[in-house]
């Protein structure tokens, strides 16, 4: 193979990244949902013509891990030989690779003096698919087919056209047309534009050096994730967490792990783990990669070049019909937003053991997932939202967590009150963080934030989906445990909040669909906070002073839990 | 030593065939191993090659 | 032109020099000079380098200053004690920011801290919903309350370390609430700095207007006191000229104006770079240009479209702590001589944006630097002339540099003169990489544009820079190290006027619309006019618009003149054009949204003719030296002093051409010419 030197290398990565990050600034600026231009939920990626991933851009992390699959499955599934220039593939299915229903996936090949070189792709959050549960978040939802359309890699533009068949099923299955014909452009607009820069770099070096310079690429951050791997002291590690309901049973259901360290390789072996829920918290055997992956990944260099070759070092084992690997047709809307973050921080537990210093406590670990719909007031137009909230992240060895952060299996932002109340009939009452949510520590875990809402509407349709609302993060090393979250309602004239199961029966406080709210009526969404690192009176008194000064511990929980003014 | 087979299904039928070793849902290639009178389907010889090195030892010694 | 105009003046304070440049407004004629700045007193070296210059007060007409003031405040995070007001139950915004986070995959990275403690963050009882009506009123009593905590907060602080950030919900829909609290405050709290959001940026998103409002209220004491002393110092020097301050639009504000929104500041010391880059491609007859300012820390770049500056209205102090307000568009990054080479943990090599400054500088300066640096990488291939550093003032150890790379080649597996190459390779394309951020990811092709190339080390680098990127022409300016200054000196009035609306292209009045043009023009031609501005301002005027449904605007740029019916119908067809543009779809029939009126005018100053230069010189080179240039190896090199070129005359590559702050470097097949105005010419 020719030779290409170090700098030409480190060019290309770059180049490849900036397409990536081009790709997500164009989505951004044109697509519809709060979720996409205000959260900011969805990755952009390159694939090379075999399916690896050869370049990434920092947006939400959560799809990376499974993206290969997803783009491996449709290559196989259709043929390279079945794509021209000009098609856009569309694909969401999580029996196909995909990691869950609303994460849609799509996908352009792009062709370089006449040959298939590779393909650029993004995978987003696609608010609204249909099913059983407006804003297809079922919480209560015991199939696949209960979560919305499920589509298996087809062509929506074929050389260029409108696949006008396929569009009419989509946009017929869907509640809100309108936003997803907004949203599916923004997508597959994005796609044209990283399709011209690539082909600019493709005119550049010529497609068989581009393709040489990232094989290298790939190979240099699966040597580097090897070193980085090599610097964990061998061994088997355990560690185990469980969802606390599945939505459907009021039952706590187990994710187990044995993770093997052997030299410059890892195994993640989930085949302890329960069997698969009858609710959606199952999760697809792509998103227990991804969650591996992403533990890793958060415990190694933050400069490796992020593509395929960083996975490679690290095996997944599982058991299908368990709740980390669903078989069909088991749900698993919740598995890539709650039980994702759960996997990775079993296996940031699990490594703590091997590398405490660079570990962190649990987080939150929960997205809130929160879904309404109705129609606006004003326009008499037909909505729906997703909406999410941050949670406390775990401390670690040298500081504190991060208050009101998305689940690091994402890095979504949160919707500004002042876009959430201009598209959407709720009064915010309160946004603020929780004092004493933070697991007390040598370092204090994040705190969880407390979000009121008031219904302005005659109704709004709600459901949920959290977690850690009875359960609470971890803390390590005798950090104490961060404080649960919760999902509370206040009818019009009651006294206080109360539990959505005490107010309307449903199964689980955390995970419901389709409550119906009057106006005047009040939500009120607790995010869990983070677990401390090591023990609380081991905290500097400043430190300590200055988090009640700040607000955020009380002085009675100072007393309590750090042992202050004893 | 296994070889390479191609998922018989038709385009509008649907199987879901698991790797032994890692679980997951193989699109349309598998690595088929006889052994004995089980045969043992994974994505690729690095999967057969795992469940060799570590899936084995480790169940025996757990038994 | 009048004879007895006297000199215009530019000051740029920089991290190493203060810089003066004058023209004499009817002669053109230059003058320059330099002093060291001083971290701790800035105006000592703005009347340092006034006195430096020689030039007797009276004859100066009109000072600009560039200052980092602001920046620098932020950065090191030393600015007044902040008490940030908002509306109740929306106290930590501040604190919960986006939610999201710098890196994918690090436990490492910790949220920015806002420049507000949580407890000075106080709520108050009103609110105001997204249609801009007042749901819950705001009574004086909640104002007296108040006041008791804002007290509390300051605990017998001085007012001239103090400040009140106020951003109450909805604000930029209706300020009513921030009009009365701001005269309440004012009233209540005499002499300590208010700065409300509506007022400092009028645009939606919480987080980011009160993140905006808080960096005001942070620098405006610090400004306050700088802008008391210039005019202090200026007193005693005896100056009696009215002076201004660059802004981080390009423009620039009287004194007065500029320290009651510091918040405009920011880039106030970087933006006079590409205003004097624009002079200099304009003389050079270019209206394309990509600016370089490159310096011993840090590269700015930006952008000239057809003569015009381009805009952003974001900028992050660090990651996750926006300011909103006009800037130019410059990026800025951590490629200079001073920035380390060093190899990361895959064995790349990569250089910056770690800095070894000027103290202990580079391996060459031989002051204690232990690491290699661009500079240290130019000495060894010949580029800079050890003995006419900064003219000969500073003497450069080429056997330091040397050493320190075959260190570093040894580590690369390569000689010390691949290792060199390879830094300068990889500082180019870091620059280039920031090139490419504002043309091709605005959708310009660079080869369309000649770089203008500044600053100390930007003449050196540009030759390596044109040929990664395709681009055929180079401008480098007179006085290369002193363009910020001479940017400054150039500048415009400018005044950017921003409403936001809420109007919908299918049942919009266009007559309230027209009419908000026409208010907010007035607006701006009055404080054009207090800043001193007397000639007839230019008027441009966009609307903000996106799809109904879309989160993100775009600007579309009405017809001059006044607006009319049919020039909003034109700038609506124009919306559609722009998105399939940009996005390669439009969606017709769609309603647009319009969500901002914007409105700038700018009173042109008068731009001097530069002086031509002396025609009688001998253009011969002083000396030879090998260089060292990619794909040619050591080529024995002429080396002449700029001062010796004689307008009209032209060089061919290769050749290096010295002058007093900056080496110029000629590449092999390049070809360069002196214009009629001594501003240099290259060809690639």
């Amino acid at each position: 193979m020719e030779r290409i030197d170090t700098v030409t290398l480190s060019v290309i990565n770059n180049a490849l990244v900036n397409i990536c990050r081009e790709m997500g600034t164009a989505m951004m600026r044109t697509s519809y949902s709060p979720i996409f231009n205000e959260g900011l939920d969805f990755s952009c990626m390159i694939f090379n013509r075999r399916g690896d991933m050869i370049g990434q851009a920092e947006f939400c992390p959560t799809m990376l891990g499974s993206a290969q699959y997803a783009v491996n499955w449709t290559i196989e599934e259709l043929g390279l030989e079945s794509f021209r220039s000009g098609d856009v593939v569309i694909h969401n299915d999580p029996y196909r690779g995909q990691c869950h229903m609303p994460e849609h996936m799509v996908l352009k090949p792009v062709f370089f003096e006449g040959q298939l070189w590779g393909f650029v792709a993004n995978i987003a959050h696609v608010g609204e698919i249909g099913g059983m549960a407006p804003g297809s978040f079922a919480a209560d939802a015991t199939e696949v087919y209960q979560e919305g359309l499920r589509l298996p890699p087809v062509k929506v533009i074929s050389r260029g056209e409108y696949v006008k068949d396929v569009w009419k099923i989509i946009l017929s299955n869907h509640r809100t047309p309108k936003t997803s014909w907004g949203d599916l452009h923004a997508m597959i607009g994005s796609l044209g534009i990283a399709e011209a820069r690539l082909l600019e770099l493709l005119e550049r070096y010529g497609g068989e050096r581009l393709t040489a310079a990232s094989d290298l690429l790939l190979d240099y951050s699966e040597r580097w994730m090897r070193e980085e791997i090599r610097g964990i002291p061998n061994g088997e590690y355990r560690a185990s967490d469980c969802m606390e309901d599945d939505g459907v049973t009021d039952q706590p259901v187990w994710l187990r792990l044995k993770l093997v360290v052997r030299d410059d390789d890892v195994i993640a072996d989930w085949t302890d783990s329960d069997p698969q829920a009858k609710g959606p918290v199952n999760a697809t055997f792509v998103v227990t990669a991804a969650a591996s992956y992403s533990g890793l990944l958060h415990l190694t260099s933050n400069d490796i070049p992020r593509n395929s070759g960083c996975y490679r070092p690290i095996r997944i084992v599982t058991k299908p019909g368990s709740v980390v690997n669903v078989r069909h047709p088991g749900p698993s809307v919740g598995g890539n937003t709650e039980t994702h973050p759960h996997l990775q921080n079993v296996v940031v537990a699990a490594l703590s053991q091997a590398i405490p210093e660079r570990a962190a406590a649990a987080e939150g670990a929960s997205g809130c997932n929160f879904l309404f719909a109705g129609v606006h007031p004003d326009s008499g137009e037909y909505y729906t939202n997703y909406h999410i909230d941050g949670s406390g992240w775990g401390a670690t060895a040298f500081h504190d967590g991060n208050s009101a952060m998305c689940p690091e299996n994402g890095n979504c932002r949160n919707t500004p009150v002042e876009v959430l109340e201009n598209k959407f009939p709720w009064m915010t009452l309160e946004y603020r963080l929780r004092p004493d949510s933070g697991g007390p520590g040598k370092f204090r875990g994040g705190l969880g934030s407390s979000r009121i809402l008031r219904v302005l509407a005659p109704e709004i349709t709600v459901s949920a989906l959290m977690d850690r609302t009875k359960t609470r993060a971890w803390g390590l090393f005798g950090g104490g445990e961060g404080g649960s979250g919760g999902i509370f309602v206040k009818k019009k004239g009651d006294t206080r909040f109360r539990t959505f199961s005490e107010t309307f029966g449903t199964v689980s406080d955390s995970k419901f669909t389709r409550v119906v709210l009057k106006e005047g009526d009040e939500v009120k969404i607790h995010s869990p906070g983070g677990g401390g690192y090591g023990p609380p009176a081991e905290r500097v008194p400043e430190a300590l002073e200055h988090d009640i000064r700040q607000g955020w511990v009380s002085p009675e929980a100072a007393r309590e839990r750090y042992g202050h003014g004893d | 030593m296994g070889r390479w087979e191609e998922n018989a299904a038709k385009w509008h039928e649907q199987t879901m065939v698991y790797c032994d070793l890692c679980g997951r849902i193989i699109p349309k290639n598998f690595w088929i191993v006889d052994e004995g009178v089980d045969r043992l389907v994974f994505c690729d010889p690095d999967c057969e090659q795992l469940y060799r090195d570590y899936w084995v030892p480790s169940r025996k010694r757990e038994q | 032109m009048n004879a007895n105009l006297g000199f215009r003046c530019g000051i740029d304070t920089g991290g190493t020099f203060t810089d003066f440049v004058a023209v004499d407004e009817s002669t053109g004629e230059l003058v320059a000079s330099k002093w060291p700045s001083s971290h701790d007193s800035p105006v000592e070296a703005i009347a340092g380098v006034i006195r430096e210059s020689g030039l007797p007060p009276a004859s100066i007409n009109f000072l600009i200053l560039g200052t980092t003031v602001a920046t620098n405040a932020l950065i090191q995070r030393k600015g007044a004690h902040v008490v940030y007001v908002t509306t109740e139950g929306f106290e930590d915004v501040l604190y919960i920011q986006r939610m999201n986070r710098r890196y994918h995959y690090s436990y490492e990275w910790t949220k920015p801290l806002p420049f507000v403690a949580r407890r000075d963050c106080i709520g108050i009882r009103e609110r105001i919903n997204a249609k801009g009506e007042i749901l819950v009123g705001l009574e004086a009593e909640s104002m007296e309350q108040l006041a008791v905590r804002i007290e509390r907060s300051l605990g017998g602080r001085s007012a001239e370390n103090s400040a009140v950030a106020v951003s109450l919900l909805f604000s930029y829909l209706n300020p009513a609430h921030e009009v009365r609290l701001k005269e309440f405050l004012r009233r209540r709290f005499p002499g300590i700095a208010v700065s409300v959001s509506h007022e400092v940026a009028p645009i939606w998103r919480e987080y980011e207007r009160g993140s905006t409002v808080v960096a005001d209220a942070f620098v405006k004491p610090l400004l306050q006191r700088y802008v008391d002393s210039v005019r202090e110092s200026l007193g005693k020097l005896g100056l009696g000229c009215p002076w201004a301050i660059m802004k981080s639009n390009g423009g620039h504000a009287t004194a007065s104006a500029a320290e009651g929104q510091p918040v405009n500041l920011i880039l106030s010391g970087q933006s006079g770079g590409v205003i004097g880059g624009r002079y200099f491609g304009d003389l050079a007859d270019e209206r394309n240009l990509i600016t370089v300012d490159m310096g011993g820390t840090s590269c700015d770049v930006g952008v000239i479209r057809e003569g015009k500056l381009s805009y952003i209205t974001n900028y992050e102090i660090e990651w996750g702590l926006p300011v909103s307000a006009p800037f130019v568009d410059l990026t800025a990054i951590g490629a200079g001589g001073g920035s380390v080479a060093w190899i990361d943990k895959g064995g790349f090599l990569q250089v910056g944006p770690d800095s070894a400054g000027a103290v202990p500088g580079p391996l060459c300066y031989g002051q204690g630097g232990e690491r290699v640096t661009v500079t240290d990488a130019n000495l060894a291939l010949g580029r800079l002339n050890p003995d006419y550093f900064l003219g000969g003032k500073m003497k450069l150890d080429a056997t330091r540099a040397r050493e320190g790379l075959s260190e570093l080649g040894r580590d690369l597996g390569s000689s010390a003169v691949k290792a060199a190459q390879a830094v300068i390779d990889m500082a180019n394309e870091n620059m280039a990489n920031a090139i490419r951020l504002v043309s091709i990811e605005r959708g310009l092709d660079p080869r369309d544009f000649s770089l203008v190339a500044f600053g100390g080390a930007g003449p050196l680098h540009a030759g390596g820079i044109v040929e990664k990127m395709g681009m055929k022409r180079i401008v480098i300016p007179l006085y290369p190290g002193l363009c910020s200054a001479f940017g400054a000196a150039l500048a415009d009035f400018q005044i950017d006027k921003v409403w936001s609306t809420n109007y919908r292209s299918d049942s919009m009045d266009a007559d309230v619309i027209i009419r908000q043009f026409a208010d907010l023009e007035v607006a701006a031609r009055a404080e054009l006019r207090e800043e001193g501005s007397s000639s007839e301002p230019e008027v441009l005027r966009s609307i903000s618009m996106r799809y109904a449904g879309q989160n993100y605007e775009h600007d579309v740029e009405l017809r001059p003149g006044p607006v009319c019916r049919e020039g909003l119908e034109q700038a609506l067809g124009e919306f559609h054009r722009l998105h399939e543009e940009l996005y390669g779809y439009s969606i017709s029939g769609e309603v647009i949204e319009l969500i901002r009126v914007n409105v700038t005018v700018v009173g042109r100053t008068g731009k001097p003719r530069i002086r031509a230069p002396e025609a009688d010189r001998d253009p011969r080179p002083r000396e030879s030296r090998p260089v060292y240039f990619d794909r040619h190896g050591f080529v024995s090199c002429p080396v002449y002093r700029r001062d010796d070129l004689p307008g009209g005359h032209a060089l061919e590559g290769p050749a290096v051409i010295e002058e007093l702050d900056s080496t110029i470097l000629l590449h092999p097949g390049h070809t360069l010419q002196v214009d009629r105005h001594g501003v240099i010419g290259i060809r690639a």
